[in-house]
């Protein structure tokens, strides 16, 4: 009797028989137990199983890695690159322009000299020599800032020393400017009426009168503008013939050495002073062009808006390079000697007159200030306008100031002008002015020591 | 191979498209867990692509091939140890992540034939050695000389070892309640 077939046993006989074998010698046994008979059938189909599990699903993607060839450009690409951005870097530090610009706002500032000298009479045909140069050299070296005065312990850093390269920028952009606004007029000469036909004194108090009072029957429309927003312009044409090209980059040139500090400027503020009772003040001089004017009058008028709203940025860059170039205008007023007493005197009359001809002729040149134009209280202004107020008061009626042009520098600049011009008047009683700067060339204090 | 060797970057994508599908299959059923199914293909394969130009004969780039697939999955194992599906309930069943893979290999069972997923954890749940000489004959279609000849046995052990294995695989089946 054969023992009862299980699953051990099947498994041992599979490994020696085939399943036919087994089903044909257990098949009552197979019967019997199903799950004999299923081991079976499983077994049967265990090949066929396999080879189905074998395709059942697909293998991932194998993502086949990058040959190195492919990156041959790295080894010279990258450091190809990193030597082109370190000469950029140092290509923008290598470029002359800070240096190039100083030396053309050193020219510019200059040129404004000598146009003020030709203004007053100078003879403009030798132009300023080398032997007139050489004063105003040394004027510049002492850094006189006259009618002004300026405690040493207030006086800025040297200016340039901090903010020299944005104001090197700013007086090429300046100087820029000057040379188109010297183009423009050398072609409108042509289609311009004779020098018979010239404004006399074109100092206003717009800037749209710039180009309005230029023509005689535009003066009174001009000058109703002009009580809304006056500013100072210059006459066309009023070039002096030896202030320009060679002599300014001459003298460019002589401004080699350290800049002037305030507290240097402000050393010679007594010789100024002692040379302040010539006989014609120079602010009566015609013919001239206003350099500060004429910057104001190249601002187009549409931009005054934008200006306003753009003064804050202007303000490290324009505010700082005002006092050099006030204190060269105002060195050389005083050269000339005005007689402050009688020219206020002058602005006196015409003010209370309203006569703003004769207002604007007093202010002719580099002084042909529009006086509006200090009220902006982010450069400190707040306190000059109070000082002027205070200090025109009496004789003088007050002027209401108010910042005419966003061009803050040029504001400073004509505010420094007019506090040295009434200086020496009877408004302060012989008192001197302080402008106290900061460091950044911003001034802070305006007022009697 | 010689357009692998000369630097094309396809040529190993055509000579792995005759081998990839039986290289998945002995993975897959190696190796419970799919996630590392598939980092061993990607591991397997890479290296026979670094390693390609060192083979001299390509007729034996498949037997080669799964040489490196039958030594990756031994040191897999040896890194990490078998898990077992029936441990998959239970407390011990390893990590969080495999825990999660294996729930995911699951899933995808399920679109598979029920009666192959069954196989494929019956294989799975074979002895080591069992497990690798039947997939190398039936997955990597190696001849079982050559296959003898990798592992270092005979002939008739081999043969035996997978006889063995089917049989233990239908009495498992049977045992696991699953009906052909």
């Amino acid at each position: 009797m054969k023992p009862r077939l299980d699953l051990d046993q099947l498994e041992r006989l599979l490994e020696t028989l085939e399943p036919e074998q087994i089903r044909d010698q257990y098949a009552e046994d197979l019967r019997a137990d199903p799950a004999l008979d299923a081991m079976l059938r499983h077994f049967e189909g265990m090949d066929g199983d396999l080879q189905r599990l074998r395709s059942a699903d697909q293998p991932p993607v194998f993502q086949v890695p990058q040959r190195r060839t492919a990156r041959v450009w790295l080894p010279w690409a990258l450091p190809l690159a990193a030597a082109l951005v370190l000469a950029i870097f140092a290509g923008s530090r290598l470029l002359p322009f800070p240096e190039k610009s100083a030396g053309l706002e050193m020219a510019m500032d200059r040129k404004i000299v000598f146009e003020d000298e030709a203004a007053r009479g100078a003879p403009a045909a030798a132009g300023p020599t080398d032997q007139e140069a050489t004063p105003a050299r040394e004027d510049e070296a002492r850094g006189s800032f006259a009618g002004v005065v300026v405690p040493e312990e207030t006086a800025p850093a040297p200016i340039g020393e901090t903010n020299e390269k944005k104001d090197a920028r700013e007086g090429a952009r300046a100087l820029s400017k000057t040379k188109e606004a010297q183009s423009e007029k050398e072609s409108g000469k042509d289609d311009a009426a004779s020098p018979a036909e010239e404004p006399e004194e074109l100092l206003t108090f717009g800037v749209e009168e710039a180009v309005a009072q230029s023509s005689p029957a535009k003066k009174e429309p001009s000058q109703d503008r002009a009580r809304q927003a006056p500013v100072a312009t210059a006459p066309e044409a009023d070039k002096a013939p030896g202030s320009t090209g060679r002599d300014v980059e001459k003298l460019g040139a002589s401004r080699s050495g350290p800049l002037p500090t305030l507290g240097e400027q402000l050393a010679d503020l007594d010789t100024a002073r002692a040379k302040a009772n010539q006989p014609e003040p120079v602010l009566e001089s015609e013919g001239e062009s206003d350099p500060v004017s004429r910057v104001g009058r190249m601002e187009d008028p549409k931009t005054q808006d934008a200006n306003l709203e753009e003064a804050a940025d202007y303000q490290e860059l324009l505010v700082q390079p005002s006092p050099r170039a006030a204190a060269k205008n105002s060195r050389r007023e005083n050269k000339a000697s005005p007689d402050h007493q009688s020219w206020l005197d002058r602005l006196q009359a015409a003010w209370q007159a309203r006569d703003e001809n004769a207002v604007a002729k007093l202010f002719s040149k580099n002084t042909s200030v529009s006086w509006p134009l200090l009220a902006n209280s982010s450069l400190n202004h707040a306190g000059l306008d109070r000082s002027w107020r205070e200090l025109m008061k009496n004789p003088l009626p007050p002027i209401h100031l108010e910042i005419l042009s966003s061009h803050k520098r040029e504001a400073l600049v004509r505010w420094q002008i007019l506090a040295q011009s009434i200086q020496p008047g009877p408004a302060n009683q012989g008192g001197d002015l302080v402008l106290r700067f900061n460091r950044r060339g911003l001034c802070e204090y305006a007022g009697k020591p | 191979m010689k357009a692998h060797a000369q630097g094309d970057p396809e040529a190993f994508t055509l000579l792995l498209d005759d081998v990839k599908n039986d290289l998945w299959g002995y993975l897959v059923n190696q190796v419970p867990v799919r996630q590392d199914a598939e980092d061993l293909y990607q591991e397997i394969s890479l290296k026979a692509y670094k390693n390609l130009k060192r083979l001299r004969d390509p007729a034996k780039f498949r037997s080669w091939l799964f040489s490196i697939a039958v030594n990756s999955v031994r040191s897999f194992f040896r890194r990490k140890p078998m898990l077992s599906l029936e441990h998959l309930g239970g407390e011990a069943a390893g990590p969080a992540r495999e825990r999660a893979a294996l729930k995911a290999d699951m899933t995808q069972a399920l679109a598979l034939n029920e009666e192959l997923s069954r196989l494929r954890r019956c294989i799975h749940d074979l002895p080591e050695r069992e497990k690798e000489i039947l997939l190398l004959e039936v997955m990597a279609e190696l001849p079982q000389k050559e296959i003898a000849d990798r592992l270092g046995l005979n002939l008739n052990t081999v043969k035996t070892i997978i006889r063995r294995s089917k049989i233990k695989l239908a009495r498992m089946m049977v045992e696991a309640g699953y009906e052909t």
